[in-house]
């Protein structure tokens, strides 16, 4: 009988084209959800892991987190290094990490930072070492392989975070290690010390006088001379460098911390204190709730597209009422026929299904060129999700469902009438 | 062989049949003769068990169809009762050879390719094997039928009004293809209809 159904189905295909097609839609509307809050929130909590609280300048703190955490925003600022210190001086506080940003490389981000950056990651060489020196850089596997990078290279960074930018050509970063992909946010940057990003600054801003800085050593000489220059330089100029840093990543001994001193920044000093766990959740509950609400039109559209298979199925009974009639006299047992409608109609919501799944991983591909193209972001793919069989389930269901009413005609066809008329 | 006895069949209380008994031997015809109206195709399907008589006795080859379960009699007509149809139906999805295919498993019986084969080419219409239906003549598709009807070589041949769109040309060969067929395999042949052209052609004729 599957034979002569898969073959009824061929026989005539425009009259169930739509209804599959429909469902198919649905279908890779359902996946394409699944999939896509399945990689939100791994990505986001991935790379929460361990940071309990950022620091950086006032502005939106879901911006804050998205750009030091994901490495998506924009900065909201920089901040003094000096005067965030002041902050973490707690017990509570287990490790902070500073951030700086400024400059790009082929629209890749160079982050200065420190090597517990790395070890925050588990990040493993690939082949070179990490950093040692100034102007030193390590490039993340993803980096690497789309821009060809190898140990040894000489990178020329640009201003800001376009590839517009103007190219700090006098003073470029030496490639020495690449780190091994781990799926993280490392393996979309370039990383180097943060004193390598101050003296490019540093250099630019202050020409010649540059060579005076590095042999002197002295914190309040560098200082003073930073705040007089400070008034000087900050019209023209989006961040003023001398020990700034665009955020400090916090992780706190015990959970009190995060009680008492994000409060206290936020209200005492200029800077602000931002949670990712509580931004994450607060994000990642807009979506769901979005959604859900597109979950809920997908498994509508897959109830209208049973209806249209249960539409398609009747009419196309109608015109082999004869056939069925014939199947009979040949044979055929009631039984025999009623699971042949059935099984006509589970087929075309299995095609459906496939279509539709084969759609929705086509299409998340293509989002996830798009998306890693624009951010340097980039998806995982998956063959099957759990909730995916759940949805096959649904369609085997519907399909059954549909073909019932057909089904049950086709088993009480009245041979000898159905004969006689035709 | 196929005999029944003191066949009757009401479709309701106005619409009330009695029928003369049948007696059918293999390899010999059968011709039942009858205005509209008196029950011909009623018979018919009575005779293979597609209906299910008021009163009487209907027996193929010693066994009595009324005695018989649903599943059984439907088991026992795919294979024992070859019938053709006054219009000619297949199964449009399914070329020729696959509809006769469908006919022999359906009826729990394995005919092989090559007597498909030879019965359609038998029949004159052996380049139409892998035809659909729809794209054969009314003549060639009649020809179908009878192949189909019988590719499980059946006890008996039934057949509904067989010449009633023919010319004479065409009716006496498909008579002739008709009685042929049923001989060579010791078929009994029945069939109604209400086309005096085929008196001539049977010695044993009922009326209705």
């Amino acid at each position: 009988m599957f034979g002569l159904s898969l073959k009824n189905i061929l026989h005539k295909p425009l009259s169930s084209i739509l209804s599959v097609l429909l469902l198919a839609m649905a279908v890779a509307v359902f996946s394409i959800l699944l999939l896509l809050q399945r990689e939100l929130s791994q990505q986001f909590n991935r790379n929460i892991s361990g940071i309990d609280m950022v620091i950086g300048a006032k502005g939106s703190p879901l911006q804050l987190i998205l750009s030091s955490i994901y490495q998506v925003d924009y900065p909201t600022g920089n901040i003094n290094l000096a005067d965030v210190q002041k902050w973490i001086k707690s017990p509570l506080v287990k490790q902070t990490i500073p951030l700086a940003y400024g400059d790009a490389y082929e629209s890749y981000r160079i982050v200065g930072t420190e090597l517990a950056y790395l070890d925050h990651f588990q990040a493993d060489m690939a082949q070179g070492v990490k950093w040692d020196h100034k102007m030193e850089m390590v490039a993340g596997s993803k980096v690497a392989a789309a821009l060809g990078l190898q140990i040894g290279d000489q990178v020329v960074s640009q201003h800001g975070l376009h590839e517009e930018g103007e190219a700090h050509s006098d003073q470029p970063y030496t490639v020495v290690g690449i780190l091994k992909r781990n799926g993280s946010v490392l393996d979309q940057l370039l990383l180097t010390s943060v004193e390598s990003v101050w003296q490019i600054h540093e250099h630019e801003d202050h020409g010649s006088s540059a060579h005076k800085h590095e042999h002197n050593h002295d914190h309040q000489h560098e200082h003073t001379h930073n705040h007089d220059d400070h008034h000087a330089h900050n019209h023209h100029h989006d961040h003023e460098v001398d020990r700034e840093i665009t955020a400090l990543l916090v992780s706190f001994r015990n959970p009190m911390g995060m009680m008492s001193i994000p409060r206290r920044i936020n209200k005492e000093s200029v800077m602000q204190a931002a949670l990712p766990s509580i931004e994450v959740s607060r994000l990642l509950g807009l979506m769901d709730s979005a959604i859900r609400l597109l979950k809920y039109l997908a498994v509508l559209l897959m109830v209208v597209s049973a209806l249209s298979v249960f539409i398609s199925l009747l009419n196309s009974l109608k015109d082999r009422k004869t056939e069925l009639a014939l199947l009979r006299t040949m044979g055929a047992s009631p039984a025999k026929v009623f699971s042949m409608v059935l099984i006509e109609s589970l087929l075309l919501t299995l095609i459906g299904f496939f279509l539709g799944w084969a759609f929705s991983r086509m299409a998340f591909w293509m989002v996830s060129m798009v998306v890693e193209g624009r951010f340097h972001y980039s998806f995982s793919s998956v063959l099957l999700l759990k909730e995916e069989l759940f949805v096959l389930l649904l369609c085997i269901l519907l399909g059954a469902a549909a073909a019932l009413i057909p089904a049950i005609r086709a088993y009480r066809i009245n041979i000898s009438k159905t004969l006689s008329n035709a | 062989m196929i005999r029944s006895r003191e066949l009757a069949f009401a479709y309701d209380s106005q619409n009330k049949f009695e029928f003369p008994d049948i007696y059918c031997g293999a390899g010999e015809g059968l011709l039942i003769l009858g205005p509209s109206g008196m029950g011909k195709t009623t018979l018919l399907h009575l005779l293979a068990g597609l209906l299910r008589p008021s009163a009487g006795v209907i027996e193929i080859d010693g066994v009595d169809l009324t005695q018989l379960r649903d599943r059984e009699l439907d088991r026992f007509r795919g294979a024992n009762v070859g019938i053709i149809f006054q219009r000619n139906h297949f199964i449009g999805a399914l070329s020729i050879e696959e509809n006769l295919n469908m006919a022999a498993r359906l009826a729990g019986k394995s005919v092989a390719n090559k007597t498909i084969t030879g019965l359609l080419a038998n029949l004159g219409i052996a380049e139409k094997a892998g035809v659909k239906p729809a794209n054969l003549s009314e003549g060639q598709k009649q020809r179908a039928s009878i192949a189909r009807a019988m590719v499980n070589q059946p006890k008996v041949l039934l057949a509904d009004e067989p010449s009633s769109a023919l010319d004479d040309e065409n009716c006496h060969q498909v008579i002739d293809l008709l009685k042929h067929q049923a001989s060579q395999q010791q078929a009994a042949l029945l069939i109604v209809t209400h086309d005096q052209r085929l008196r001539e052609a049977f010695s044993n004729v009922v009326q209705l």
